[in-house]
């Protein structure tokens, strides 16, 4: 496809965070999504390790776009990804060890997570740096508001508050803080993103 | 970007060099990653082990009682599983006296496990074990660390024998301790991990515990 014909970096940018929701609407990086949604600051450091990450990546990818040969760049794309993702973690494990501990697992993960190789390959080897940049931050944007709606769900019902405050007198709902409890707010949420859509364009 | 045509490779055997021209990215980015992420170890390990360390304390006061300190630690030099390890004995103190042993543990349940054992002073009475970093699949390998029950099986069992994982169903006696069914592998990793490092560290520290503090 022609340099030309594809969206500029505004568009890129808006599209990550609405049109093409990768929470909402591609409904990928489905597997932290799930997983640490159940508290909000579990939600935003996920989100803010996989921006780090996304961004990064973006940004090598973009430059390197006119050497990448095309049967291996899907290594390449994996090992910038998994570069970045390590130096996240080691961070994490170094700045942040009580969340680092929380978050397991999802942090090595994030090499895996398929927004971020789609990212490379739909748009960082194909267009200029700075359309990369604005897509990984617009993305980047998408996820971390995606992650937030679904833990602000889930915490608030789950423990009757956010972030330390409770209302009182409220009884938890013991089934959010689990996967069940993950799927149902995803699917609940989905849903009503998809009914105002159809809403807005009636 | 450009694709490579596998038919015409196929009839011509491509030499060292066209594999070296197809790959110089790759290999390039790797010795640039590797290096970058050799800095960055450098750079956070010192931070990381200080916040091993404060965990340890923290746990070891769980498992000694209130009023525990620590100092630093004592590395042995062992063997576990036929591979040379070193493994870092945090000393209990009370009072300033040292009461016991927490013995960072690195062993596999499902996947790679790090436990701090902790030991009366002469590795003859377990007082426990604590998760410090675990990748176990949430919801059912993490029991290690969330199930209180499990836990509690492991303390003031006789650290001079080693354990004996059954199932969960069975009667447990003696050094026995019940795993968890469905997560056998973790649970059973933790026993392994236990048995293990005591074994390659236990005349070391009860040596030392005859020399003094």
């Amino acid at each position: 496809m022609a340099e030309a014909s594809l969206p500029g970096a505004a568009r890129r940018f808006r599209y990550g965070i609405l049109d093409d929701n990768p929470v909402y609407r591609q409904l990928l990086g489905m597997c932290p999504t799930l997983a640490v949604t159940a508290s909000l600051g579990g939600a935003v450091t996920m989100a803010g390790a996989t921006a780090f990450v996304l961004v990064m990546a973006n940004i090598v990818v973009a430059l390197l776009r006119n050497r990448l040969k095309g049967h291996l760049r899907i290594l390449v794309f994996t090992l910038t990804i998994a570069a970045f993702v390590t130096v996240v973690d080691r961070f994490l494990a170094a700045y942040m060890f009580d969340m680092s501990r929380k978050l397991g697992k999802y942090v090595p993960l994030i090499i895996v997570n398929c927004i971020i190789i789609c990212r490379c390959e739909v748009c960082a080897s194909r267009q200029p740096l700075h359309v990369a940049i604005a897509d990984a931050f617009g993305q980047a944007f998408g996820f971390l508001f995606g992650l937030i709606s679904i833990a602000v769900v889930r915490e608030f019902l789950a423990t009757g508050g956010l972030l330390g405050w409770r209302l009182p007198g409220w009884v938890g709902w013991t089934v959010m803080k689990g996967p069940a409890g993950a799927f149902i707010t995803l699917g609940v949420l989905i849903g009503l993103v998809n009914w105002l859509s159809r809403r807005k364009r009636r | 970007m450009d694709f490579v045509d596998f038919s015409a490779m196929s009839e011509k055997k491509p030499g060292l060099l066209q594999y070296l021209g197809q790959a110089w990215l790759v290999l390039m980015l790797s010795v640039c990653f590797g290096a970058a992420l050799a800095g960055v170890e450098r750079f956070t390990r010192p931070k990381f082990e200080q916040n091993v360390k404060d965990f340890i304390a923290r746990r070891l006061v769980e498992m000694f009682g209130p009023g525990t300190t620590t100092a630093e630690p004592t590395v042995l030099a062992v063997q576990i599983e036929g591979r040379d390890r070193k493994v870092r004995c945090y000393p209990a103190l009370r009072d300033g006296r040292r009461v016991g042993w927490g013995i960072e543990a690195e062993g596999k349940g499902y996947d790679t496990l790090l436990l701090v054992i902790g030991v009366d002073e002469q590795v003859k009475q377990l007082k426990g074990y604590r998760v410090i970093t675990s990748l176990e699949t949430e919801g059912i390998g993490d029991v290690i660390e969330k199930d209180a029950l499990f836990m509690k099986q492991f303390e003031d069992k006789d650290a001079a024998r080693p354990l004996e994982p059954v199932a969960e169903a069975a009667p447990a006696e003696g050094n026995q301790v019940n795993t968890r069914t469905g997560a056998t592998y973790s649970t059973t990793g933790v026993v392994n991990t236990i048995n293990d490092t005591l074994a390659a560290v236990r005349e070391k520290l009860a040596a030392a515990a005859k020399e003094g503090p």
